[in-house]
């Protein structure tokens, strides 16, 4: 142990180092001077026993270190031991974050202001902190070629030979009223040139990271303020954010993107760009601006000009305006933000976020913005006696769609430079079209396809930049389109114009795809460790039944299904919709078809199942349900009508039976924050239901933390950033006078997703089996195992792997214990209301967390070892079964009302070398189908190999565009983070 | 209960054994002894005790256990199968499973429960349940009451056989139960049929015969297929004698299977020494270009 005197002189002086440097470097001076005046920050630096206290104070330009730690101090770094200190000093990002996840760091204060500490820091130790990246980089390189050593590299010409194979299909729907070939088999990306040129510049950009936004907003709030308004007196919050909404969209920047067919960007950079908002997901950047264009994962391009607008303008403004700061200024010392911060249990979504949803699009097709002011006013005019939230309310709708309707003429005008500047006569043409449509719509209804696209697209961005959301879904789009396209061809009369009507369907269905796959969320280096590689996660979904209940397949079902293989990109995120006994093998096989080529996507949902689940709702109406969509990951909600916020929360199910194996402690973040349950080693647990319970106790006491925590961010929201556009696109919002997030829409819930469940019932077997029903070793000497990492205890460990019926295995106990756990789940959120005044719906999906929370997971009873992945959503183990039917039965079987948040559930499919195109896809339709019968949820495939992946990591370049599913969401295989990579390769994988 | 024989292992979800989705029936014994046979541990009907290496943490809780002394890392095979007297208690003790008996012997209702689980995966697939091994024709009494169990349930059959058995009463028993009969054609040469595969094929290609005019009543069908086994049954010579057999004879429909060398690891489990080096073509995939070749012939005889 080194003496405590030298550890606190070897940080001051490391801090002395950074203030002389502030304080003789002019560049390093001008760093501090922000718009609004210096740039001051005072952050302390203790060790947790509070035996060293020191301070730099950075004021007006004058830099200090200080012995202790001042009042005014915004943000302190708690440490361990003083190497704790000096490595994350030293360290790079993703370390960085495992010390915070295992507890050797505490972050305490404002994390805009830390952010703003890192920014600094940056400044001065740039070039070590690269090395750092930079050695990352390096070791993970080196593994992906160690861990490829001889892959067989069948796989870079076997993908490229499912594309050109395709299937004919045979007219099967009343619904399908002009497709003669369903399948439109005659078809490739080559057709296309447009397409393939689009597609090709969106898969080689690097994402921008944009300063419009925040220069706006802070703009707007600099003239106006944000506490109180131009005059000092208090903001009404819903105005204030519908005249900030408003000022948006009358000042943003019109772009119509070089041979688009679709006006409208969802930021200054029209290929790819995340348009950072500084009080939510972005306020998480500032110490990132000068590091992120270096990152190992998704690095960003961003200019000088921005990262200076960003540190010297928009982020000091929002510096105690972020959501996440509000949260903790109004809730002083509640234990949600002391979670969340320590990443290792909740994911708080709404820290940044209202998560996904699915607007009535239908609304701004048929009425118009000028149809829905009209409704607005009439609502005014009608309820005289009209409360002033209710007036406020439906008054900020209006002025958010005057935004829209502001941004729109923009984008006219731009079209008609456009157009009369554009030489080529085709190109001009085109452009011609786009003003002459977006001269009509949104403010009028649509009344052809393109029109209709087009005005979706402009309410999508708009949306887009109103709600904080970069994934607003689509909705059904195959039920909102086909109108249209009816329409339309019905006006043409012969076939050669009607073919080449559809032609152009296709492409323009390709470009609403392309500006979908525009947008990213602005995200943290460290997010990669939660969701690496998803894009927003805007979902389009197809198939299933009307609202009457018959069959809903039509001809926009089929085209969106050719555009999602023909573009086979992660974003959207596509989700087929399949009804048993009710959709056709013609649409089922196609849907196959889909997945073989495009490798991962669609996912498909059984409405059988689905709307089982929401109908255990109180007052949803089945014709409501029966029209449910997918939004984020899978989560079904239901489009036009329903406030879901449906990943509002995920949850590490795995922590609360570590608590309860730990007395309420959290072994690997060493925090004892849970009830205390009993110790195993006193033998309080003399049966399995009283270990069960415990697991139960710390269940609830983690979850109500959750709901605790969601709902304070959900008045805050409410609060600050109302949805007041959205509001105009909910049923019934105009109506009651209430908007998105304060209970205005017809149904309202919070979704949850629980991560691990598959780790945990093993788990519980291997307790229940060998300490109470076998006797074979006692609690104690397991527990024992277990915190040793089963180290000196291999007997036990092959015991437990070869002897114990996992969840999966077709095992009725098994099955059992699994549906305990999840009632035991669902059976808290269900009883638990959220902000809005719905209930929290449970679904079991993982993102990328069961990989992060593995990580900071030790040994489980189950025989997994400590770091290694959770198994993904709600997949068994691999080792379940080797006969993926005991899977497919295990997870039908599960109760549909305890994931009414619906199921990630992955398998892992490889073709034969002998297998014919046809084979392929009859083996994963027939595997579909049976499953969905049988009652399962939810299915998603991933048709690759694990020589593929393999051979994927040491030679990208190969593979580009190769897709996999992670837990829900899609990713670009090449592009995710190392460990993401190896948990898809060690899945479990079944021959076709 | 001892009378019904020894079942090695029952495969879930195959898509290679036959049409749709499958579960495979694994018997234990078999009149031949081919010398590449893919499942050596099917080939004698007896109990048999299979060790494997890979699954072995090293515990020696079997050394231990052993009241012959059998086992011993001194062995490379590590059982001395002269000592071993086959009571498994080995196996009781071992975590991990390293040591187990070969099969087990099952009733037919057992069987059938099994796979009947499966059974909407079969018929969306137009798939059922095959039985190999082993040579299940061997177990016939037992064979047609685990066929009766299945027609019953209406599930779709399918046998994998050598097609060395007695005709008539397979006819009369079990024909009626089966759905598709997969019959090996190896050797067309009766000397090299006996020194390869232990038996003359004389009766084999009798029942092919007379099996494939019986089918065409429409009530089952019987796909020979031949096992392109590099220097023994993929010669030139081999399947053209083969191939003019099959059309000779009128069949439509026949298999190439391309040779795997897998069953080499399995040689080990049983405490059978592998009779190929490394770098035999024995212990290789089939050359890909001994398939084309083979495919290509297949062709020109119109098969």
């Amino acid at each position: 142990m080194e003496d405590p005197m030298s550890i606190g002189e070897q940080t001051r002086a490391l801090l002395g180092f950074v203030a002389d440097l502030f304080n003789s470097d002019p560049a390093l001076q001008e760093e501090l001077k922000g718009r609004h005046g210096w740039i001051n920050l005072a952050v302390g630096l203790k060790t947790a026993d509070d035996m060293i206290q020191t301070a730099i104070v950075f004021q007006d330009g004058h830099v200090r270190v200080l012995d202790g730690i001042p009042e005014e101090t915004e943000c302190t770094i708690i440490y361990h031991r003083p190497e704790d200190l000096m490595e994350l000093l030293n360290s790079g990002p993703e370390e960085s974050f495992m010390m915070i996840m295992k507890g050797r760091i505490i972050l305490e204060g404002n994390p805009m202001a830390l952010g703003l500490w890192d920014y600094l820091l940056s400044l001065v130790a740039g070039d070590e902190q690269q090395a750092a990246v930079k050695k990352q980089i390096e070791e993970h390189q080196a593994a992906r070629q160690e861990l490829a050593g001889s892959a067989n590299t069948a796989g870079r010409q076997e993908r490229l030979c499912r594309r050109e194979n395709r299937l004919i299909g045979i007219k099967d729907e009343p619904g399908v009223k002009f497709l003669a070939d369903p399948y439109l088999s005659r078809y490739g990306l080559a057709d296309f040139p447009r397409l393939v040129k689009l597609r090709a510049e969106r898969l080689a950009a690097q994402c921008e990271f944009t300063s419009e936004y925040g220069k706006l907003i802070t703009d707007f709030h600099m003239e106006n303020g944000y506490e109180v308004d131009r005059n000092g007196k208090p903001w009404d919050p819903l105005l204030r954010k519908a005249k900030s909404v408003q000022y948006l969209l009358e000042n943003r920047k019109p772009l119509i993107r070089t041979d688009d067919l679709i006006g409208g960007t969802w930021s200054i950079n029209p290929v790819l760009g995340c348009i950072a908002r500084p009080y939510a997901e972005a306020s998480y950047m500032w110490g990132e601006l000068n590091t992120c264009s270096r990152r190992e994962y998704a690095p960003y391009q961003i200019t000088r000009e921005s990262v200076e607008l960003f540190h010297k303008y928009i982020f000091p403004y929002w510096r105690n305006r972020s959501i996440h700061a509000f949260w903790k200024k109004e809730y002083e010392n509640a234990l949600g933000p002391r979670i969340f911060e320590r990443f290792f249990a909740i994911m708080y979504w709404a820290t940044v976020s209202q998560s996904e949803n699915n607007p009535g699009f239908e609304k701004i097709l048929t009425l118009g913005t000028k149809g829905l002011i009209g409704k607005i006013d009439q609502e005014l005019a009608k309820d005289t006696a009209a409360d002033p939230e209710k007036r406020s309310t439906l008054e900020g709708m209006r002025l958010c769609l005057q935004g829209m309707e502001a941004y729109a003429r923009r984008l006219s005008l731009l079209a008609k430079e456009l157009a009369d500047a554009e030489a080529d006569p085709v190109r001009r043409q085109e452009l011609i079209g786009i003003y002459e449509r977006i001269a009509k719509v949104p403010e009028n209804p649509a009344e052809t396809l393109d029109e209709a696209v087009q005005s979706m697209v402009i309410a999508m961005l708009c949306l887009g930049w109103e709600t904080m959301d970069a994934s607003i879904s689509l909705g059904r789009l195959d039920q909102v389109l086909q109108p249209y396209f009816e329409a339309d061809l019905s006006k043409l009369a012969d076939q050669p114009a009607r073919d080449a009507y559809i032609k152009h369907v296709l492409e323009l269905i390709g470009c609403l795809y392309l500006h979908v796959s525009s947008r990213e969320i602005a995200a943290m280096d460290m997010a990669q460790l939660q969701n690496s590689g998803s894009a927003p996660n805007t979902c389009i979904t197809f198939g299933g039944v009307k609202p009457d209940g018959t069959d809903a397949v039509n001809d926009m079902t089929y085209i969106l299904l050719k555009v999602t293989e023909l573009l086979a990109l992660n974003h959207p995120n596509t989700h087929a919709r399949y009804k048993p006994g009710v959709n056709s093998m013609t649409y089922l096989r196609r849907v196959a078809e889909v997945n073989y080529i495009t490798g991962a996507t669609p996912a498909v949902h059984n409405d059988d199942a689905m709307i089982n689940a929401l109908a255990a709702h109180p007052g949803w109406a089945l014709e409501d349900i029966r029209d449910y969509a997918s939004t984020g990951c899978v989560e079904p909600s239901i489009p036009g009508k329903h406030a879901g916020t449906t990943s509002a929360l995920e949850i590490n199910l795995v922590a609360p039976l570590e608590m309860a194996m730990h007395n309420g402690r959290h072994p690997v973040s060493n925090w004892s924050l849970g009830p205390e349950t009993g110790r195993v080693e006193d033998g309080v647990f003399v049966t399995f239901d009283a270990f069960f319970d415990a697991f139960r106790k710390q269940c609830v006491f983690l979850f109500e933390q959750a709901v605790v925590g969601n709902n304070q961010l959900g008045g805050i929201f409410h609060r600050h950033h109302p949805h007041l556009l959205l509001s105009t696109l909910t049923d019934s919002c105009i109506e009651t006078g209430r908007e998105f997030l304060w209970g205005g829409a017809r149904y309202n819930s919070s979704g949850v997703a629980m991560i691990g469940l598959a780790d945990v019932v093993d788990s519980l077997l291997v307790i229940k089996k060998l300490v109470f029903d076998e006797a074979a070793v006692t609690f104690a000497d397991l527990k024992r195992a277990v915190d040793a990492n089963f180290v000196e205890n291999g007997k036990l460990l092959a015991m437990i792997r070869t002897k114990i019926s996992r969840f999966g295995s077709g095992e009725p106990e098994s099955l059992a214990m699994a549906k305990r756990v999840m009632k035991l789940v669902s059976d808290f959120f269900a009883g638990s209301r959220d902000y809005k005044g719905g209930m929290y719906t449970t679904g079991w999906w993982s993102m990328a967390h069961h990989v992060t929370y593995g990580r900071v997971t030790s040994a489980l009873p189950s025989g997994r070892l400590a770091g290694e992945p959770f198994t993904p959503g709600l997949t068994p183990h691999p080792a379940a079964s080797a006969s993926l039917l005991d899977n497919l039965r295990d997870v039908a079987r599960l109760d549909h009302t305890s994931m009414d948040n619906n199921i990630a559930f992955n398998v892992k499919l490889v073709p034969g070398s002998e297998d014919t195109h046809e084979t392929v896809v009859k083996n994963i339709a027939d595997y579909m189908k049976t499953y969905f019968e049988l009652g399962g949820m939810q299915l998603q495939f991933n048709v690759v190999d694990s020589d593929t992946l393999r051979d994927a990591m040491a030679n990208p370049e190969y593979y580009t565009d190769l897709m996999v599913r992670v837990s829900g969401y899609l990713v670009y295989f090449t592009r995710i983070h190392y460990e993401l990579q190896l948990e898809l390769v060690r899945r479990a994988e079944y021959g076709l | 209960m001892a009378a019904y024989p020894l079942i090695v292992e029952i495969k879930g979800n195959s898509l290679d054994d036959g049409p749709g989705i499958r579960s495979v029936i694994f018997f234990k014994g078999c009149p031949l002894s081919c010398s590449w046979c893919h499942n050596p541990e099917c080939q004698s009907a007896r109990r048999e005790l299979m060790f494997d290496p890979e699954k072995c943490i090293g515990c020696g809780s079997c050394i231990e256990r052993c009241p012959r002394q059998a086992l011993s890392r001194e062995n490379v095979f590590f059982v001395d199968r002269e000592a071993c007297e086959l009571c498994f208690s080995c196996c009781a003790v071992c975590p991990a499973a390293a040591l187990a008996p070969v099969g087990r012997r099952m009733e037919p209702g057992e069987i059938a429960a099994r796979v009947l689980k499966d059974k909407p995966f079969f018929d969306n697939s137009g798939g059922g349940v095959t039985l190999s091994g082993g040579e299940p024709t061997m177990q016939m009494a037992f064979m047609v009451e685990l066929l009766e169990a299945l027609k019953e349930k209406g599930v779709h059959t399918l046998i994998e056989t050598c097609g060395l058995f007695e005709l008539a009463e397979f006819r009369r028993l079990a024909l009626p139960l089966i759905d598709i009969i997969y019959m090996d054609l190896k050797l067309i040469d009766s000397g090299l049929h006996k020194r390869f595969c232990g038996a003359d094929n004389a009766v084999i290609l009798e029942n092919m015969v007379r099996l494939h005019e019986l089918s065409r009543s429409g009530k089952f069908s019987i796909i020979p297929r031949l096992p392109l086994v590099p220097g023994i049954t993929a010669t030139a010579a081999n399947l053209a004698a083969a191939a003019q057999f099959l059309r000779r004879h009128g069949f439509k429909e026949s298999r190439l299977l391309p040779y795997n060398p897998l069953w080499g690891e399995k040689l080990y489990r049983i405490g059978l020494p592998n009779p190929y080096a490394k770098e035999h073509p024995m212990m290789h995939w089939l050359p890909k270009e001994v398939l084309e070749r083979s495919t290509q012939l297949w062709k020109e005889y119109g098969l």
